[in-house]
């Protein structure tokens, strides 16, 4: 009876988190799509699911530049369809596995001037085993908004598992993922791939790939105190698929 | 040093509304007859002693007045003085041996006062204080403070003075203590006194081996205990533990299955006496005791206090494939030590929770994968630590804390790295500038160039764990952090030690570069990216000491 009652709580509990735009609702959240990010890029011409997944494994490989990748992770961590002023404070769990980057370790006072109130949590943990395991158990449980994994690289079967827990929790999970210059990108089920690279004063932010997406790359700056990652020079972005490559966005979509 | 203050208490005033002036006496039954247990004043001016037979104090006292035993008077007084005397210390053992074996009706209690007396205005004010309650109580009372209980429980008997027995100050006063004092059963005294020994110099000044020879250990363990060279062991009177569920079977539980049944039966009782009394358990306690002997203990700790019987099963489930039954467990122990109030919490659908779910379910998600962790990993919060070296400035702080607004009080120190990377890594300054400044370094073998230079920062040790330091520019610890922009594009943390060198250095300018305190210190400047955030260079000195540059990387900007 007892166990029933919980069940009923919240079954009940979701469907108002849902009717308040608090958490995406079943089906990925393809309700609450992010179609506006990095400063003011329009992403609906990428996706063909019209713009980006909140929910789900989304992968961010890294070579070279470790810090810029992190503060890539932290601001996609933030991001949200509609500014919601309930939502306040969400969870964010950044797992650590050791020695998987190998520049440095997240520290936290660089994020304590960023405006992105969030509930940080972290895990340092030794084996990529267990570093999974905790992935995938706190994105089914559904009570944590963005887990960000620093892992070494894993295979298509992990990756598939951890997408199917976030779906299950409506998670969004972002793998810091590492990968060599010149080797083959692994498959993986991601919703999206991402990749920033140095590029004089500026970063080179990629999306290289994912489900149902158009490669495109962006000249963009991070913004040291805030971590916001904004488009530099809109004028030099001028030429990427604006709205009219709309359509072909549907018709070229390509698997990584 | 330890203080134990033994309190000898003789209670035969108040077991009774009797008056006081009439001599009376309590009684016990035994198989011989009736006994004497205890006698009032009047009593024992008439010459009745404890022990004596009920027929025999009659013929002495044909008046006499006596009462019958009861032993629950005894428990409930000394519970009411234990309650009494706990404003002293919280550390209080009855004199379990005296209440079992007197039968003149006293009783005793031992107060652990150790760094306590201070609190009560001092040894003599706070015996003096002691005794004046239990009088008005009631009770008439005798005290003594020494370093051993064994010596505190003789000094509230024989002292004669101030009844404050310090050992090595007041050695002659123990002497002189009779042997009753040493706590010793009544055979042992007659013999010692058939002996001649009298007085507690007499067993001192024998010879030991001879003693345990003629009168048992007991003589000798008690003399030691005395004058503290064993330790005493006292039955410290504990609160009660309400959360504690003890299951005894009769048939022992030979099944995994049948004990973890029982186990979840015994923590949904345990979760509903604390959901009543609005508490939630921190740690428990899961103990199987094999018929065998051997017990099996399982704990488990949560982030938050939890009265959520579900979910101690869950946790508890994991661990117990590791209870092996054997041939039975015959008893389980649940006992949650860590018990914590819990505020009123409503299960509503209030809009006052996270994004998703409740903390409630937060925290149970934190214990689940916290009970998984191995010993190397780590699950914190990480917090803000007032301090200026970077890799201090960040504590780990326990999950279950309720998550603090991220405020940074030193919010306007220069930037920090996204990527801290500790220990720092050292490089080699491949190339200078012709003021000093880096140009080209090697990093993990790697040849960077610097097109952008900007610091330092000058972070100085902490004052107070360096005292005898006068010139903290030059302190070995003291850095100077500089912003570089590589030619990979990337923005590295700069860190540069000083660190002193006795002699002359080598000669191998290009990869060790040192320089003399006399010269001007490399201020790194480039074409038009310095900016000095601190202006505080060391002063030119006359110095022959040599200076030895260490750079290393100390993290990473986004």
């Amino acid at each position: 009876m007892a166990s029933k009652l919980q069940q009923a709580r919240a079954a009940l509990m979701q469907a108002e988190n849902q009717w308040q735009g608090r958490a995406p609702s079943v089906n990925g959240g393809r309700e609450h799509l992010i179609t506006r990010a990095f400063g003011d890029i329009d992403l609906k011409p990428y996706f063909a699911a019209g713009g980006l997944m909140p929910t789900g494994l989304h992968e961010i490989m890294t070579e070279h530049d470790d810090s810029a990748t992190s503060a890539l992770a932290w601001y996609m961590a933030g991001l949200q369809a509609t500014a919601s002023p309930q939502a306040q404070m969400p969870t964010v769990l950044w797992v650590r596995q050791r020695k998987a980057l190998d520049q440095g370790k997240l520290y936290p006072p660089a994020l304590f001037a960023s405006p992105a109130r969030h509930n940080l949590v972290m895990m340092t943990i030794n084996q990529q085993q267990t570093a999974l395991w905790a992935c995938e158990e706190a994105a089914k449980s559904g009570q944590i908004a963005t887990i960000i994994l620093e892992t070494t690289d894993y295979d298509l079967t992990a990756a598939r598992r951890l997408q199917l827990a976030c779906e299950a929790g409506n998670t969004r999970l972002i793998v810091l993922r590492h990968h060599r210059a010149g080797q083959n990108i692994a498959t993986s089920p991601a919703w999206s791939r991402w990749q920033i690279k140095p590029q004089g004063t500026y970063r080179k932010l990629s999306l290289i790939g994912g489900r149902g997406v158009r490669p495109a790359s962006w000249k963009v700056t991070i913004d040291e105190a805030t971590l916001f990652v904004s488009v530099a020079d809109t004028l030099e972005n001028r030429l990427s698929p604006g709205c009219c490559h709309t359509t072909s966005a549907h018709k070229q979509p390509v698997h990584a | 040093m330890r203080d134990s203050i033994a309190s000898g208490t003789s209670s035969d005033t108040d077991q009774t509304s009797q008056p006081a002036t009439t001599p009376f006496i309590v009684t016990r039954s035994d198989h011989k007859g009736v006994l004497t247990c205890g006698l009032s004043q009047g009593a024992r001016r008439a010459g009745l002693q404890p022990g004596m037979r009920l027929a025999e104090a009659r013929s002495i006292m044909p008046d006499l007045v006596n009462i019958n035993e009861d032993p629950g008077l005894y428990a409930r007084n000394q519970t009411r003085l234990i309650k009494h005397l706990d404003r002293y210390s919280p550390w209080i053992a009855p004199d379990r041996v005296l209440m079992r074996d007197n039968l003149a009706g006293e009783g005793g209690f031992w107060l652990e006062m150790t760094g306590g007396c201070h609190l009560f205005g001092g040894e003599e004010t706070l015996i003096k204080q002691a005794q004046h309650d239990l009088t008005t109580l009631g009770f008439s009372c005798k005290a003594g403070m020494a370093d051993s209980a064994g010596a505190a429980w003789a000094c509230a008997r024989f002292h004669a003075g101030d009844r404050i027995l310090s050992l090595p100050a007041h050695h002659n006063t123990a002497r002189g203590f009779p042997v009753e004092g040493l706590r010793l059963s009544p055979d042992i005294l007659t013999t010692l006194h058939r002996l001649g020994i009298r007085q507690l110099q007499d067993v001192a000044d024998l010879p030991r081996a001879t003693l345990t020879t003629r009168l048992g250990a007991d003589v000798l363990q008690k003399l030691d205990q005395f004058y503290g060279r064993l330790p005493e062991h006292l039955n410290f009177h504990l609160p009660d533990q309400p959360w504690l569920i003890r299951q005894k079977y009769g048939e022992p539980l030979g099944d995994a299955a049948n004990l973890e049944a029982a186990v979840r039966q015994m923590v949904a009782q345990l979760c509903t006496q604390l959901q009543n009394e609005n508490k939630g358990l921190r740690r428990i306690i899961l103990r199987c005791v094999r018929v065998d002997g051997h017990a099996h203990t399982v704990q488990i700790t949560t982030s938050t206090a939890c009265q959520s019987a579900p979910h101690i099963d869950r946790l508890l489930a994991e661990k117990m494939p590791g209870v092996d039954t054997g041939f039975g467990i015959e008893e389980i122990i649940l006992y949650a030590p860590w018990v914590e109030h819990v505020a009123f919490r409503q299960i509503n659908l209030d809009t006052n929770v996270s994004q998703n779910g409740n903390s409630i379910a937060l925290a149970q998600l934190f214990d689940r994968i916290g009970h998984h962790l191995g010993p190397r990993d780590q699950l914190f919060r990480p917090g803000h630590h007032a301090c200026h070296l970077p890799e201090k400035a960040t504590n780990r702080q326990p999950v279950g804390t309720p998550p603090s607004p991220a405020c940074l009080p030193d919010i306007h120190l220069p930037k920090r790295p996204i990527r801290l990377i500790d220990p720092p890594e050292p490089v080699q300054i491949l190339h200078r500038t012709v003021d000093g400044a880096p140009a080209t370094l090697r990093w993990r073998r790697m040849d960077l160039e610097i097109t952008a230079i900007s610091g330092p920062e000058r972070l100085c040790p902490e004052w107070w764990d360096h005292l005898d330091q006068g010139g903290f520019a030059l302190h070995e610890q003291t850095r100077d952090y500089f912003h570089i922009h590589d030619h990979t594009g990337r923005w590295l943390w700069l860190c540069r030690t000083l660190r002193c060198r006795p002699t002359e250095p080598a000669s191998d300018m290009s990869f060790s570069p040192s320089f003399k305190i006399g010269f001007a210190t490399p201020t790194p400047s480039t074409q038009d990216a310095l900016s000095v955030t601190t202006s505080q260079s060391p002063k030119p000195r006359k110095n022959t000491r040599t200076l030895q540059e260490l750079w290393s990387v100390h993290g990473l900007f986004a």
